[in-house]
């Protein structure tokens, strides 16, 4: 009985171990693919942490690769949100329009932040202002190929598509982005 | 703007960071949890969960109570285990009903919320039984016979709700009857178009029998006979099981009255298990909306197919 104690604990500090690790590792990009998705720190702040405590109950009752992990977690942090804007609209905000006007409104008050935290602040801004008129899917491919520089074949097991699609979701995104920012069609 | 400029734009963006001291903070708080062991990290996720949920819910205060509450309990003050056994008089005992009430608040399903009225109602009966056994005096007359108008109060909730299903199941099994009838499966479609018909009525098993009587070839005769045959006992469970669980519910409620508390729980669990046996149309509704529960599976993106396969059963039950 105790050896088996002993290596129940054993396994216990390794996941902590294996956990920890990429807690540190993918913080920032799950919180930044979780803030482009929501448009505002605070809503950020919570749904990363939910993010980060299911990622560490699932981990704890089952097995994990490194290789995958960070899939993983891209994954639970794409269902949190998920989940949060359901229970949302169940919650009385029934229209989809005010949800994207409400972001909108965010994305510019935080812009207002951001332009004095940044140095790029005049680039940054202006783009996470168009980034918000795409639709979330193209928004949110263009983060993860873009901008956290994911390879096609990951992103295509966290958004549950081919690669083809991917390739082709990204490459439209990249246009849509393209077409917003130069309206006279340049 | 060409194309390299604007993905170069899009990579700066990777400067945008989380601010420090909450990163700090919540790695120490996560830290925490996770060495304090399995049984508080998740109770903190339903924490967490409150309070993004609880901002949206304002417009919902039964459901900000019951989380409020599920998260008091489930905070470990105290364990609601211990609450199990306690009867009224006992300190935890109203631990024992709010977690009772806040258990039923947060059950959308209306079978199983059927179900945990009758345990509830079973937990009246066996604390009546305990206090009759245990205690003396006036106030034991009182308790008695609180218990028994809230046994009463549950029973009647519980077969209202049983209405609702059947009401909600007959419904369902009419439109699934007709959206399977489309499958490839030839012999799905004929147990479905059995269920399907088996709601239309007794006439029509009535003219199916009368086909089998007059039938043509041998084989669609006794195919008839087999499917009728099929349909008739599925009917009874599914369609008339809503009648099986009334009777035996007032079964228990006679029993409960002459003071057969054992008797009056045995009934109730009789009830309980026929009630798992009503197919699970009524399920489909809220698993494929919930993909809160802390089931691992769904977090890889199975949920979906878990919710349609739910929906799609259809009344294939095997009689058990």
């Amino acid at each position: 009985m105790n050896s088996d104690n002993a290596k129940h604990i054993v396994t216990r500090d390794k996941k902590k171990e294996v956990f920890v690790n990429a807690y540190d590792e993918h913080f920032d990009k799950i919180y930044r693919f979780i803030y482009f998705k929501v448009g505002n720190t605070e809503e950020a702040q919570d749904l990363t942490s939910a993010t980060f405590l299911k990622a560490w109950n699932h981990i704890k009752n089952n097995k994990v690769r490194k290789k995958t992990l960070r899939a993983l977690i891209y994954k639970i942090a794409r269902n949190t949100v998920i989940d949060f804007y359901r229970s949302k609209s169940a919650g009385g905000q029934n229209s989809a329009a005010i949800d994207t006007l409400d972001r909108a409104i965010n994305i510019a008050d935080e812009k207002q932040d951001l332009i004095r935290e940044t140095e790029l602040a005049s680039d940054i801004s202006l783009i996470e202002k168009r980034l918000t008129e795409l639709k979330d899917e193209y928004r949110e491919i263009i983060i993860l190929r873009y901008t956290e520089e994911l390879s096609i074949g990951e992103i295509a097991k966290i958004l549950d598509k081919s690669k083809g699609n991917v390739r082709v979701l990204a490459y439209r995104a990249l246009k849509a982005l393209r077409d917003v920012m130069e309206p006279d069609g340049g | 703007m060409n194309e390299k400029e604007l993905i170069s734009q899009l990579n700066n963006l990777k400067n945008i960071k989380p601010d420090d001291t909450w990163k700090r903070e919540s790695r120490d708080i996560l830290l925490s949890q996770i060495s304090a062991g399995d049984y508080s990290s998740e109770i903190s996720e339903r924490r967490f969960a409150v309070s993004y949920y609880l901002r949206n819910f304002f417009h919902q205060p039964v459901l900000v109570v019951s989380v409020i509450l599920l998260a008091v309990l489930g905070g470990g003050i105290f364990s609601v285990g211990a609450a199990r056994d306690t009867k009224p008089g006992d300190s935890l005992y109203i631990a024992k009903i709010i977690s009772e009430k806040a258990q039923l608040a947060v059950t959308f399903n209306e079978k199983d919320k059927a179900k945990l009225g009758i345990e509830f109602a079973g937990n009246r009966a066996k604390e009546i039984a305990r206090v009759l056994a245990e205690e003396s005096g006036d106030d034991k007359e009182v308790k008695v016979e609180k218990l028994a108008r809230s046994f009463k109060k549950e029973i009647s909730a519980a077969k209202t709700r049983l209405k609702n299903i059947k009401v909600i199941k007959d419904d369902k099994k009419e439109k699934e009857g007709v959206e399977s009838v489309q499958e490839e499966n030839a012999a799905e479609q004929e147990d479905n178009t059995q269920v399907f018909s088996a709601n239309l009525g007794k006439k029509d098993k009535g003219m199916q029998v009368y086909t089998a009587d007059n039938g043509g070839s041998e084989t669609s005769s006794s195919a008839a006979a087999d499917d009728s045959a099929d349909a008739a006992p599925e009917n009874s469970v599914a369609g008339d099981s809503g009648n099986d669980v009334e009777q035996v519910l007032g079964e228990a409620e006679e029993l409960f009255a002459r003071k057969d508390y054992d008797g009056t729980l045995n009934k109730l669990e009789e009830v309980n298990n026929i009630i798992d046996h009503i197919d699970g149309a009524a399920d489909g509704e809220t698993q494929s909306e919930s993909a809160t529960t802390t089931e691992e599976v769904e977090v890889l993106g199975v949920s979906g197919e878990a919710g349609a396969d739910s929906a799609t059963t259809t009344g294939d039950n095997p009689l058990k």
